[in-house]
């Protein structure tokens, strides 16, 4: 087991390091650089400041000093926020971890109770009424989910009432993370759901399933003791890199709620070559990805004992 | 001797999208306490769907009880609530299934299966149904069995699981234990073991068992009685020496001819019926074998044969043994 995860961790390493050569090349692939803008800057200033950032050598020798770098925990100064990486990340990460995790935690339970109710009730009203939420579910972006969310709960509601229950934008009250939270996490609901579902599906039809029915149990304790542990599977195998996703900031629905997470600075620092911050939040997330990836193959032992690591010597 | 199980003319259709799959035609049968019923039959003939109606196990609908009577111990089984019936299911009936690598859950510990169709309808604690669950184990004669029922399945052979499947069968001590197929997904070495360690809980426990089989080696040393089923329906039913030495049906006949014996030459070519069974979509008016049998007459495809007796036990379904048949004076009495 310490074996495994040793390699593991070792090739999680090696695949950082690859993805931050292939970021760091691409993104000098780009044209322009940090300093061209809309203001024209003279050629003798823009040359000072190539100098002071290490831009004016050759790119090989900017990439092996930023990796030395990165191993000693310095991933560089904004040249756009003109603060370094790592302090960009640790005051926003927090935020879109917390909206993140609140929105994967619905996500996870709501889409596995709707994938169940919708197999185990199949072909029924509410076979149909899950399945549909989850189909609006995975075609409506979160942005329109949360403009309607913050027009008719925050704005509609207010307006009805004449009571503030949901700000519209914000994150301070335990109501005001609610909204946003609700809007990142429903299309991942709705697909983890359909997964449940058809997963749920193949379990209920297996022979173990008939085994328990002979029993004499209800069909109640065979979903709970035979049918869930089997049919999540595949919703784990999904949830590393969806939880990946979520939790390294979610741009258009930090933007839409006024949420100050670190959504904007992978958008933000591509649109202004801000080389440094483009490489610190591409191998934060790509880091985050390895790691969820990880624990989700660790997972699978825990849920599976067929899968399970042989502890024992040989 | 008391019937455990009793079916009058059952009749269980399928709805699909193509029509109704008419699969069990009007069985009868019974089960005396104690006894070994044999069925036997081709894939498809319905003894799968009976025998799993008889516990209510078919997914319903798609699957439709249209006629008939179930009684088993008493109890009436097509008018039992689903909450009845599980009560009934692994209480008075239980039932192991083919294919022992897919009827186990790969992640629950083998043990706790046990305990779990334990504490279903006994009232022991979580220590006593444990114990219960070794002692179990150790009667369907799993080595080591305390250590084993800490395991789960997979790290179990294909025999053993069968074992498994017995031992949880026979928890509650069924008054009537079905086996659909126990031995076709296992090596013959194993099946031989399977059908000995099935006999000796018979023995143990004086359960009745319902033994699905299409093989009919299998069922030569356990059954008491044998009914061969074709098309949905008994051709004929017997004690297992009238159907292996005086067969009257010519199902039956051609299904023993078509078994190798130790003396069939390799190179001769096996014995095997000609053509398939009918379609179940629209079964035919007749005789159901009628088309395949090698004795057709004009009367079998138009009607249906009646079932002649001979002896108390002995019944078949054939108009070759109508009392005006030619030959069949001497021989029917």
């Amino acid at each position: 087991m310490a074996r495994y995860v040793g390699k593991r961790v070792l090739y999680a390493f090696l695949t950082i390091v690859v993805l931050a050569a292939l970021t760091f090349f691409m993104m000098h692939l780009l044209p322009g650089d940090p300093f061209i803008g809309e203001k024209a800057v003279d050629e003798s200033t823009l040359e000072m400041l190539r100098a002071r950032y290490g831009l004016d050598k050759p790119v090989w020798q900017q990439f092996l000093n930023y990796m030395i770098n990165v191993f000693r925990g310095d991933l560089g100064v904004s040249t756009q926020y003109k603060r370094p990486v790592l302090t960009i990340i640790a005051e926003s990460f927090p935020y879109s971890f917390e909206l993140g995790i609140r929105a994967l935690i619905f996500a996870s339970v709501a889409g596995v109770l709707l994938g169940i109710l919708a197999a185990v009730k199949r072909g029924t009203a509410w076979d149909t009424g899950s399945m549909l939420v989850a189909m609006i579910g995975v075609s409506v972006p979160s942005f329109i989910v949360g403009a309607l969310l913050q027009y008719f709960l925050g704005l509609k509601l207010f307006q009805w009432t004449g009571m503030r229950i949901f700000p519209i934008t914000g994150w301070d009250t335990e109501l005001s993370k609610l909204l946003p939270a609700f809007a990142l996490s429903f299309s991942t609901m709705a697909s983890l759901s359909r997964l449940m579902r058809s997963s749920t599906l193949d379990v209920l039809s297996s022979d173990y399933v008939k085994t328990a029915k002979a029993k004499g149990l209800s069909q109640g304790k065979i979903v709970r003791r035979h049918v869930v542990r089997n049919a999540i599977m595949p919703i784990v195998t999904v949830l590393g890199p969806q939880a990946a996703a979520i939790l390294t900031g979610a741009f258009v629905v930090e933007k839409i709620f006024n949420i100050p997470g670190m959504g904007r600075f992978f958008v933000n620092s591509i649109n202004s070559r801000d080389y440094t911050l483009i490489a610190g939040t591409t191998l934060f997330y790509g880091a985050f990805l390895v790691i969820a990836n990880l624990v989700v193959d660790l997972l699978y032992g825990v849920i599976d004992p067929r899968i399970r690591l042989a502890g024992r010597k040989e | 001797m008391a019937d455990v199980l009793k079916i009058e003319d059952l009749h269980v259709s399928f709805d699909t999208y193509a029509g109704e799959v008419h699969a069990v035609r009007g069985v009868s049968l019974h089960v005396e306490e104690g006894e070994v019923l044999a069925i036997v039959g081709e894939s498809g003939c319905g003894k799968s769907v009976t025998a799993q109606t008889i516990m209510k196990l078919n997914p319903m609908p798609p699957a439709r009880i249209k006629q008939g009577k179930i009684d088993l111990c008493g109890k009436d089984i097509v008018a039992a609530s689903e909450k009845e019936m599980q009560d009934i299911r692994g209480r008075l009936v239980s039932m192991i299934f083919q294919d022992p690598m897919t009827c186990l859950n790969p992640t629950m510990k083998v043990g706790k299966q046990l305990t779990e169709a334990i504490r279903e309808h006994r009232k022991l604690s979580t220590d006593e149904a444990k114990k219960e669950a070794v002692r179990l184990l150790e009667m369907v004669q799993i080595p080591n069995a305390p250590e084993r029922a800490e395991q789960y399945p997979h790290e179990y052979s294909g025999g053993m699981r069968q074992r498994a499947m017995i031992a949880m069968a026979m928890s509650c001590e069924p008054k009537l234990l079905i086996a659909d197929e126990p031995t076709t997904a296992l090596d013959v070495t194993i099946q031989a073991q399977i059908m000995q360690l099935m006999a000796k809980v018979r023995e143990e426990t004086g359960t009745a068992i319902i033994l699905i089989t299409h093989d009919l080696g299998v069922v030569a040393n356990l059954a008491d009685r044998v009914a061969v089923m074709y098309a949905g329906k008994i051709v004929e039913t017997g004690t297992a020496e009238d159907i292996f030495y005086r067969p009257k049906h010519p199902y039956t006949q051609a299904l023993l001819r078509s078994l190798p014996t130790v003396d069939t030459d390799r190179s001769e070519k096996l014995v095997s019926i000609a053509g398939t069974p009918p379609d179940l979509f629209s079964p035919p008016a007749g005789c159901e074998f009628a088309s395949r049998c090698e004795h057709c007459m004009k009367v079998c495809k138009k009607h249906v044969p009646p079932t002649y007796s001979f002896g108390e036990l002995h019944k078949a379904a054939c108009w070759r043994l109508h009392p005006d048949f030619p030959g069949q004076q001497k021989e029917g009495k």
